[in-house]
């Protein structure tokens, strides 16, 4: 598979503060999710894939253009949707939107018509001739990202997008990003705090950490668990087969959600738990591998950086 | 809810030139400026001198070509004879052409440097009478009441221009799109520009071509062919400076009120001294033995006011001034104010994208 974006050793100083260091990655198409704490060099990773800053060392592209050289038209192809409560005053949504598509060279005309089909499509209605000052944060955020993929760009870098939604709005705008990318073949770079949103919409990840990355891979890669531990399901009687496996000596532990989590190092204690149920009448339902939550690989990636600088 | 929603379709159109996007912003921002109510009275209110101007140039070319009875009366008086010489529509007598001067300068009494209009007359010539007259008059049309307006509309609509997007934090709005910097920084200097452009270049070209819609013949042209070049000069001249010192005001500040009081501070302030300098001394220019030498001691200190020192290099380019070297402060420090203003003006528009 081709990468969208390539960087090869990037680094970039503000001053003496070094926000990237040695930043190599590829990105593939597809949606991907940028995790960090603050401070990591998220908002100046997405300002160097833009071609907003020089970068001190390094190289790389975006969309086949090289970067630090030909920033225009990465901008061309790039839809970006900035974290910060921004918006252009003395405009109304449909003017800012429409503004957003003539400054990417949709003609005056094609711009207010296509500004008004992806207002529908954000869901914002009549609201849209109103002022943007006084747009609430979800009526800003959803003007944003109309903005944002107003000239059918064609990768969207998108920070922090659902911050400031209700629960509804954020599965809307989700759902948008996924209808982009699974029918419209887009490519999405997600900046954000909220672990779920990853999880829910990101086929990959990367997880940055003192301006360098800690974790880049696929996410179904990660959630795969290293661990020897299973998680174990029955029809019923779930606590009494957990007091059973312990009296039996395995290293079993029954779940708030009535699953038993349990350690199976070798073959011979596959073979001898299901001789056990089978002898004491326990109903196996399921038998699966324990997977590594988002929030688990996110600190384990947080966690294994503050070691290393301890 | 839409009556036909026809959901998120691609775009495969073609698109505007890289060369003119900038244009957007100068576009949208005139747009936002003509949202004003005030601003539209400005410039109505503008527009309003073109027409005293215009009745000048237009009593002018009529005293040249058809003198009327009054002036004939007062021509007889002085001349002491009922002779008078016209020949082809053109007065060919130099006493007529001085009384016409002195109606001129009548008529513009209100205005300095009006004795420009007697010295006009004593050429002999009357095409360079009227290069001078004319010249007089788009000077004085330039400087004083444009002049003040420029003052008004830059005061009411350049503040907010830059405030606004380091208040709403819009810079990555912009700089998130197929645009430079630099074509940013072009696109919010061509808003108070072509504003500035609406009220000053375009009537004083429209008051010329009045003049030359008059006159006699089109030889005229010949004669005052530099004067569409001379308004060009006069108005790059204010608007260059005005523009890039107003809009760094802008871009220093988060609060554009902040941004209008020193742009007022710094045309009313420098103008007040200059002045406090200029009338106690105008007296002793007119009358003293030494009047030069305090002619170039207020001189020196035009430079305090901005207003001062635009208006002595516009009546350089006119003809009005005509020591080149006199005016050469005032227009080293229009250079340099706006190399500095331009500088720093490109360094605080950069600034969002440096952290």
């Amino acid at each position: 598979m081709s990468h969208l974006i390539e960087l090869r050793n990037i680094q970039k100083n503000y001053h003496r503060m070094m926000a990237l260091c040695d930043v190599s990655l590829s990105i593939s198409p597809g949606i991907t999710g940028l995790l960090g704490p603050n401070g990591a060099g998220k908002s100046t990773l997405i300002k160097v894939l833009m071609g907003l800053v020089k970068t001190n060392k390094g190289s790389g592209t975006v969309l086949g253009y090289e970067l630090g050289k030909q920033g225009r038209q990465i901008r061309a192809l790039v839809g970006y949707m900035p974290e910060d409560d921004c918006y252009i005053t003395g405009m109304t949504g449909i003017e800012m939107v429409r503004f957003s598509a003539c400054l990417a060279g949709i003609p005056t005309v094609e711009a207010l018509r296509r500004a008004h089909e992806i207002l529908d499509f954000c869901g914002v209605h009549q609201e849209r001739y109103r002022s943007v000052e006084g747009y609430s944060t979800g009526m800003r955020q959803k003007t944003k990202f109309a903005a944002a993929i107003v000239h059918d760009p064609q990768f969207l870098i998108l920070d922090e997008p659902t911050s400031g939604l209700d629960p509804e709005e954020r599965e809307a705008l989700l759902n948008r990003v996924r209808i982009l990318c699974q029918r419209f073949g887009k490519s999405a770079l997600i900046s954000t705090h909220i672990l779920p949103d990853v999880q829910s919409i990101c086929e990959h990840v990367i997880i940055l950490s003192n301006g360098k990355v800690r974790v880049a891979d696929r996410l179904a890669t990660l959630n795969q668990s290293n661990s020897n531990f299973q998680v174990l399901t029955f029809v019923d009687n779930a606590q009494q087969a957990a007091q059973w496996l312990v009296a039996d000596g395995f290293a079993a532990e029954l779940q708030p959600d009535n699953s038993i989590r349990l350690a199976l190092d070798t073959a011979e204690d596959f073979d001898r738990l299901w001789k056990s149920c089978n002898e004491q009448g326990f109903i196996v339902r399921s038998l699966t591998p324990t997977r590594n939550s988002i929030e688990e690989i996110f600190m384990a990636a947080i966690q294994g950086e503050s070691h290393a600088h301890s | 809810m839409p009556i036909h929603d026809v959901g998120y379709r691609p775009w495969s159109g073609p698109l505007t030139n890289n060369l003119t996007r900038w244009w957007t912003i100068t576009e949208a921002g005139v747009a936002s400026a003509f949202k004003s109510r005030w601003v539209r009275r400005a410039m109505l209110l503008s527009w309003l001198p073109i027409l005293n101007f215009g009745f000048a140039v237009f009593m002018f070319e009529k005293m040249m070509d058809q003198p009327t009875n009054e002036i004939l009366g007062e021509f007889s008086y002085q001349s002491g004879s009922d002779a008078f010489e016209e020949v082809a529509g053109e007065l060919k007598d130099e006493v007529a052409r001085q009384v016409i001067a002195q109606e001129l300068q009548e008529q513009f009494a209100f205005l300095p440097e009006s004795n420009a209009l007697v010295d006009a007359a004593a050429t002999n010539d009357n095409r360079v009478m009227r290069h001078q007259v004319w010249s007089y008059m788009l000077a004085m049309f330039l400087r004083y009441p444009q002049g003040v307006m420029t003052l008004l509309l830059v005061g009411l609509i350049v503040p907010p221009l830059i405030s606004r997007d380091v208040r709403s934090r819009a810079f990555l709005l912009y700089y998130s799109r197929p645009i430079t910097r630099m074509e940013y920084l072009m696109g919010k200097i061509a808003i108070p520009a072509s504003l500035l452009f609406l009220i000053t270049l375009v009537p004083a070209m429209g008051l010329y071509l009045f003049g030359l819609m008059l006159s006699p013949d089109l030889t005229v042209i010949f004669d005052t062919w530099d004067l569409p070049f001379r308004i060009v000069g006069a108005t790059a001249v204010c608007i260059i400076p005005v523009c890039l010192l107003s809009l760094l005001f802008s871009s220093l500040t988060e609060e554009s009120r902040f941004a209008g009081f020193a742009w007022f501070a710094v045309w009313g302030l420098g103008t007040v001294v200059w002045l406090m300098i200029y009338i106690p001394n105008q007296g002793q220019m007119m009358a003293n033995s030494n009047g030069q030498s305090v002619a170039d001691f207020t001189s020196n200190w035009s430079l305090v006011s901005l207003y001062s020192t635009i208006g002595r290099v516009q009546f350089w380019l006119f003809g009005l001034e005509k020591d080149f070297m006199s005016i050469v402060p005032s227009l080293a420090m229009l250079v340099v104010m706006s190399v500095v203003s331009f500088a720093w003006l490109y360094r605080r528009i950069s600034a969002p994208v440096r952290i």
